[in-house]
Formats: structure tokens, C-alpha cells, sequence
């Protein structure tokens, strides 16, 4: 036989190749093998999604999935490939001296595909009352370029959380190590903003292209909105030039006020990523799926909350083949159902609105095979 | 029938007073029977043990065995039940905030039976350069209390780490009380990590409960003694008191200076440890029986260091019902060694060497009864 697998008439959404149309794919040796109009007899197995959507397998650019020695982490494969993610980055759960174990424990035998931002802190988050940025000598950049060095193959970026509540305020020399590290490795840095000692323009000044601000459409103090509701010129310039502003929706960091403004002005997210971790995952996040459904919800069309969470985080972090089903690119899959009725999604701040339509996982596609744990 | 038979060796077991040429069968993963004579055709299983020295499993009280997140832990299979280790403890590695995932992927996965003490220090040791009480807000009595007690079967007290490297000179005595409150809150015993100049070990010793133990007590200096001091009459009251000494080698906690005034002084370890870790597993510390090797060499009888692997670990840890004995009934676990003859060169924490006639190496583990053959996994 041709293909190991095939899904028949799906609305194929593919934002890396303008697909957003009923079509069959065909998955072959662990690799997308044929997109079009392909027959049934070809295949070793046939999933029938006809009603459904068929995406490139989600990624998740902002998760935390070390649980046990990070007190945010989850059960990887629960959160991420449990629920239509085949790719997710963990965001700094795990720094220089606590990345071993991580790698070894929980990398390597996941069923997600898992990369990882190392932390410019070497523990990484340990605990919620001590920020692992308070006490800078932990802001180790020789250790973190080691260590990136070292696990190059996973390590696609440097974490640094700015919040007064983590790295005290220390927020622009953190920063600067973690740029130091970043650019010795070649890899972007993340930010986490909100509450932070320096207004977030400052900090955003100093990002180069490619770069990434996580939790922008936060609702607390130092914000991307100024107090008569507009984007602020250098927020929006950063955009311009190449900085990236994602969602990270998180338990703290998401509002839809801030988000309704700013979109409204043309400040979409250059990628959404839900930051599942154990304070939220029993919601007001839940999951990637929901996530994405709550641009939905404020107005983004099926084609580009899917861009954002496939082609888009695929992008930024330099992942050839993944997000796309381009023939010969790795054979990760999402199908997904656009459900009707009333949904009641909640943002970090506690504020509930009503959508008349939620995506829903059905089944994820990892290297070509229906994911059954 | 019985499962397993060692046959022939010379039996050292202190918890029974047995040091004699005997039979050792075991059934069910339990001791069955130790006489000195039991017929090869009532076992499954023969383990030869002639000129070989037969013990309980012996039991390191101080290992680190969390790679990837302590910097100084080792694989625990290779470095304890490979080295005639059947029983470990680690000694904080792991506090209340990472110990989950320890129990997890170590803990419940190892073939060495392991056991651990938290760290007052809910990070436990992760790095090498910043003390884990650095900032005593992560000293958190109440999550260790909480870890404690949920995962009382396998932890056994709380580790505090008292030298100037880790610990403030100030909060040397708030990290030890806030040990000692989070120990008692589960029934758990306290091991305190010493070294300073600074710091005499009797202005920390008085502080301790019966049960406590001080670890790296042979050290260079603020141990038991040094080569320019005695024992002390207040550390003879505190060990008359119940406070346990404990070698904990280590890279930088073993003096063969201290160790000659210490037994000159008629002051031997309660129980023997090794420490081993990263820094000291290529030496100068290697294993457990290298470690116990030394004090023999400096004139402990076999008896007696065999004793402080054994019968006397196990009380300190409470598992002594179980554990470090042969008594019938008690887990299967017992190490075969060999006691070899030529020369051997010793060094201790502070590179100094001695040259020895004999050492201990070990030959074969059983494990619950067991006969440990990795290369069979």
C-alpha cells in the first residue's frame, strides 16, 4: 500500500500552503505523502473526518510540562498530544543545572514533541515564593550557553521571566544576560512581561527581530496599552520591526479588555500559545484549542488563529517541516470540530463571555499515525 | 526448598553476633535460615562464597543520587547496589519543592533500595556555587512538613547543610531549628552537614535530639577532632546522649589526621558513609567499601565496620527490623565481599595517601533475595 494512513474530506485549513478547502491527505513512512483527492484503497488505514478540520499538527510555542521539580509543570503528553498539540515549548521551566533530568526524564521518552526555552536562571522555576531572577548570580550565562550548547537539538531559545514577582528588580539585567546567551547560541529570546519593574516599552526596545513578549495582552501594570486604551507607539513599532508579541494566555496574563482594544487597532498576536500549567489547566485555559477559539471569539478568522498556532510558531522557532502539511514535511496532523451553540470562555482576570462557536479536538496525527495512548 | 544458598563464606553479622564460617538460605525474598551447615541439595540456587565475607546488605547512609537536577548526584544503581550497596540514603539532595519528581523517576525506578532525607531547602542541592540557604526564605518548615508526610514511607527526616558554604554564619541556628521543627512535625530524624573553622561541633551538637546525626564528623576540621585536637568531653556526652557520628567521606570531608586522633581518642564512627558524588566518584572516595576499607586500615576490627553498614544505618533510619541484619525473616539482602591482600593506596579528602595490605571489594549483591546481574536486565 501507498499510504499508512489517509484522512478522507476534511476541511483542509493549511495557512502555509493558502489550503482552506475540502481535501484528503496521505501519510507515508511518517511524512505527509499526498494532498488532494486520494483513494481509499491506497491506504492501510482511512479516517473519515468529513464535517471535520484537518490542520497541520498544533503547536504550543508556551507551556510548562516539568512537573516534580518545577511546581508549574504538567503531565506533558496530557496537555499537549493529548489534546491536538504534537509540538510544544516548554517555557523555562528548566534552567542550565536542572536541564539533564528534564531532557532525560521527560524530553526524550514524551510523546510530544518537546522543545524547550532554557531559562537564563540554571534552576529554572522551582518554587511560587522565591523567583528564580531575585538573586541575579542564578542569571549564570556562561552556564546557559553551555548547556545550550550542549542541547542544541532542543534548546530553541532563552527564557527570562521580568515580573517584580520573579526577578525582583532586576528585570533589564536579566534581560541583558539572557540576550548575552541568546545571541551566543544564535536562538530568540522570550519574555515574560507584566508587573515589571520597567515600563514594558523599555524592555521591548531592547528585544531584536525575532524575539518574543509572551502574556502581551496582559492585564496588569506596564501593559501594551496606554491609559486612553491606544498601543503604545513603541509597542507597536517593536511589531514592525520584527518582534514578536504572543498571547500566553496563562492564569495571570490575559484579558480580553486588553485584547479587544488592541485588536481592534490592528495589534493582532504574531503567535498564540495558551502557557498551560498546573494553575490554569482546570481553566480558565484548559487548553491550546480553547485558547485559540477565544481570538475566534474576538474576531480572527479560522485561517489565522490556525496560522498562529502552526505555520507562524513553526516560524519563530526554526522548526523545518513542522507546521505545514507540505508534501515530505513530518506527518503531524490535528483534527479539529468547529462546534455551534454557547460556550462561556473566561479570561485571566475573571471576566466570562458568551461564543456561539469553540474548536474542539477530535484526534491528533503524530509522524503519521492516529495518536492512541 | 529453598531459593538461594551462600554457601561457605565467613558470616559477619554484628546484629547477631555471628562471625563464623556459615550457610546463609533464603526463601520468598527473605532470610530463611543461617547455620553452619545447610544441604545444597535444598536450594534452587548455589552461590559459592568460600574465603569471601558474607554481610547483611550493606547500607550507605549518605549518597546523592538525583543526576540532572542535584550537581552533585550519581546513577544509583551503579554506584550502590553494583558496589554491594543494597540500601542508600540520600542526604537532601531533593527538597519538599523537587522531590516528586525524584521519588518518581529515581526513587520508585532504582534496583538499590533507596530512601532519602528532604532538605530544609525546598530546592534541595542544585548548585554547586550558591548555597541552598543562601536565602533562608527557601528554609520552609511547613512545605518540608507537608513533603514529609506525604512521602513518609521513603523519607526518612531532614537534611540541613550547616557549613559556611551554604549557610549564613548567622542563620546557622534558625536553619538547624527550622530542620528540627520540620522533622519532629513527621517523626523524622535530622542529619546535620558540618565544616568550618569557625563553627566547633559542640555549639551545633547541643541542639540535636537522640537519633540526630552529624555527617562528615572525621573531617579536616570542625568534625569529631583534628590532628591538633582530642575529642572533646561535650561531644562523649553527646553521643552518650544519642547523637549518631557519621563519617560521609566525601571530596572534602574525610581526614585520615582526624581519623588517627578520633580512634587514638577511642572515639569510632557510629556508621560509616561514603557521600559519593560527582566530585568524588573517581575518587578519592570510589564506593562504600573503599570507604570502609580505610577504617580498617586505621584498626577498626571488621566486626565493628561492618556494624556501621549495617545494623547501626539501619537503627539510625529505623528500619532495623528489617534491614542490616541476617535474622530470619528480614529482607534477603546480603553483599559477598572479598578481603583482598597486596598493597593499596588511600587518599582521604585532604590528598593525603596511605599505603594499605588489605581492602574490601565487593563480589556479589542479592537484593530480596535477588542475585543482582545487570547485564541479565
Amino acid at each position: 500500500l501507498k499510504y499508512d494512513l489517509l484522512i478522507k474530506k476534511g476541511l483542509v485549513v493549511d495557512p502555509s500552503q493558502g489550503l482552506n478547502q475540502v481535501g484528503d491527505i496521505a501519510f507515508a513512512d511518517g511524512k505527509v505523502a499526498a494532498v488532494g483527492s486520494l483513494s481509499d484503497g491506497d491506504a492501510a488505514e482511512v479516517i473519515d473526518a468529513t464535517g471535520l478540520i484537518v490542520t497541520p499538527g498544533l503547536l504550543d510555542l508556551h507551556v510548562h510540562v516539568f512537573p516534580g521539580v518545577s511546581h508549574f509543570g504538567v503531565d506533558a503528553d496530557h496537555s499537549n498530544i493529548g489534546k491536538g498539540v504534537t509540538t510544544a515549548v516548554d517555557a523555562g521551566s528548566a534552567g542550565a543545572l536542572t536541564f539533564p533530568f528534564f531532557r532525560k526524564h521527560i524530553i526524550e521518552p514524551a510523546d510530544t514533541r518537546l522543545y524547550s526555552l532554557l531559562n537564563i536562571s540554571s534552576t529554572g522555576m522551582i518554587s511560587p515564593n522565591i523567583g528564580e531572577l531575585e538573586d541575579l548570580r542564578l542569571a549564570d550565562v556562561e552556564a546557559a550557553i553551555a548547556a545550550g550548547r550542549a542541547n542544541r537539538d532542543l534548546i530553541v531559545g532563552i527564557k527570562a521571566r521580568l515580573s517584580r514577582s520573579t526577578a525582583g528588580e532586576n528585570d533589564v539585567a536579566a534581560l541583558e544576560r539572557a540576550l548575552e546567551a541568546a545571541d551566543a547560541l544564535g536562538v530568540f529570546v522570550m519574555i515574560h512581561v507584566g508587573g515589571t519593574k520597567s515600563p514594558m516599552e523599555k524592555l521591548v526596545n531592547m528585544l531584536r527581530p525575532g524575539d518574543v513578549v509572551t502574556h502581551s495582552y496582559h492585564g496588569n501594570d506596564y501593559g501594551i496599552l496606554d491609559d486612553a486604551g491606544r498601543v503604545i507607539d513603541g509597542i507597536k513599532e517593536a511589531q514592525q520591526r520584527g518582534v514578536i508579541f504572543d498571547v500566553g494566555h496563562g492564569a495571570g496574563s490575559f484579558s480580553f479588555d486588553v485584547a479587544e482594544k488592541a485588536l481592534s487597532r490592528g495589534f493582532n498576536p504574531g503567535n498564540i500559545s495558551s502557557d498551560i500549567h498546573i494553575y490554569n489547566i482546570e481553566g480558565p485555559v484548559f487548553d491550546q484549542v480553547t485558547t485559540i477559539s477565544k481570538f475566534m471569539w474576538l474576531g480572527m478568522s479560522l485561517e489565522d488563529v490556525v496560522r498562529l498556532t502552526t505555520e507562524s510558531t513553526a516560524k519563530i522557532i526554526d522548526a523545518d517541516g513542522l507546521g505545514t502539511l507540505k508534501v515530505g514535511s513530518v506527518g503531524d496532523a490535528t483534527i479539529l470540530r468547529r462546534d455551534e451553540g454557547k460556550f462561556i470562555m473566561t479570561d485571566s482576570v475573571g471576566r466570562s463571555v458568551t461564543a456561539n462557536e469553540k474548536l474542539a479536538h477530535v484526534r491528533t496525527i503524530r509522524s503519521g499515525r492516529v495518536y492512541r495512548p | 526448598l529453598y531459593d538461594m544458598l551462600i554457601r561457605g563464606g565467613t558470616v559477619i553479622d554484628p546484629s547477631q553476633g555471628i562471625d563464623a564460617v556459615q550457610d546463609v538460605a533464603i526463601t520468598d525474598g527473605k532470610v530463611a535460615a543461617v547455620e553452619a551447615s545447610i544441604n545444597v541439595n535444598l536450594a534452587k540456587e548455589v552461590i559459592e562464597a568460600k574465603d569471601m565475607i558474607v554481610t547483611p546488605g550493606l547500607i550507605d547512609m549518605h549518597v546523592h543520587a538525583y543526576p540532572g537536577v542535584c550537581c552533585y548526584g550519581l546513577e544509583p544503581d551503579v554506584t550502590n547496589i553494583a558496589r554491594g550497596v543494597t540500601t542508600a540514603m540520600d542526604c537532601g539532595s531533593a527538597g519538599a519543592r523537587t522531590f516528586p519528581a525524584f521519588r518518581q523517576h529515581f526513587i520508585e525506578r532504582a534496583e538499590t533500595r533507596l530512601y532519602a532525607l528532604l532538605n530544609i531547602s525546598t530546592m534541595g542541592i542544585i548548585s554547586s556555587k550558591i548555597g541552598e540557604l543562601d536565602d533562608m526564605r527557601w528554609a520552609d518548615v511547613e512545605e518540608t512538613a507537608e513533603a514529609g508526610r506525604t512521602n513518609r514511607d521513603v523519607v526518612l527526616g531532614v537534611k540541613v547543610r550547616l557549613s559556611g558554604d551554604v549557610v549564613a554564619m548567622d542563620d546557622k541556628l534558625d536553619a538547624l531549628k527550622r530542620g528540627i521543627e520540620a522533622a519532629e512535625s513527621f517523626g523524622g530524624i535530622v542529619m546535620i552537614h558540618v565544616g568550618d573553622k569557625e563553627t566547633p561541633l559542640e555549639t551545633l551538637t547541643t541542639h540535636l535530639r537522640p537519633g540526630d546525626v552529624v555527617t562528615h564528623a572525621f573531617r579536616q576540621w570542625g568534625g569529631v577532632a583534628s590532628a591538633h585536637r582530642d575529642v572533646v568531653a561535650e561531644l562523649r556526652e553527646a553521643r552518650a546522649r544519642g547523637i549518631i557520628f557519621d563519617v560521609g567521606h566525601g571530596a572534602g570531608s574525610c581526614s585520615f589526621d582526624t581519623i588517627e586522633t578520633a580512634l587514638a581518642n577511642e572515639f569510632q564512627p557510629d556508621t560509616i558513609s561514603s557521600d559519593v558524588s560527582t566530585i568524588s566518584v573517581e575518587g578519592p572516595v570510589f564506593d562504600l567499601v573503599t570507604t570502609m576499607s580505610k577504617f580498617l586500615h586505621y584498626g577498626m576490627e571488621l566486626d565493628d565496620v561492618v556494624r556501621c553498614t549495617t545494623e547501626a544505618p539501619a537503627q539510625v533510619m529505623g528500619l532495623g527490623e528489617d534491614l542490616g541484619t541476617l535474622r530470619p525473616g528480614t529482607n534477603g539482602d546480603v553483599t559477598v565481599l572479598s578481603l583482598d591482600e597486596g598493597e593499596f593506596t588511600f587518599t582521604d579528602a585532604e590528598g593525603k595517601t596511605t599505603r594499605a595490605g588489605q581492602k574490601l571489594n565487593p563480589v556479589s549483591t542479592i537484593k530480596g533475595g535477588r542475585l543482582y546481574r545487570p547485564w541479565l536486565r
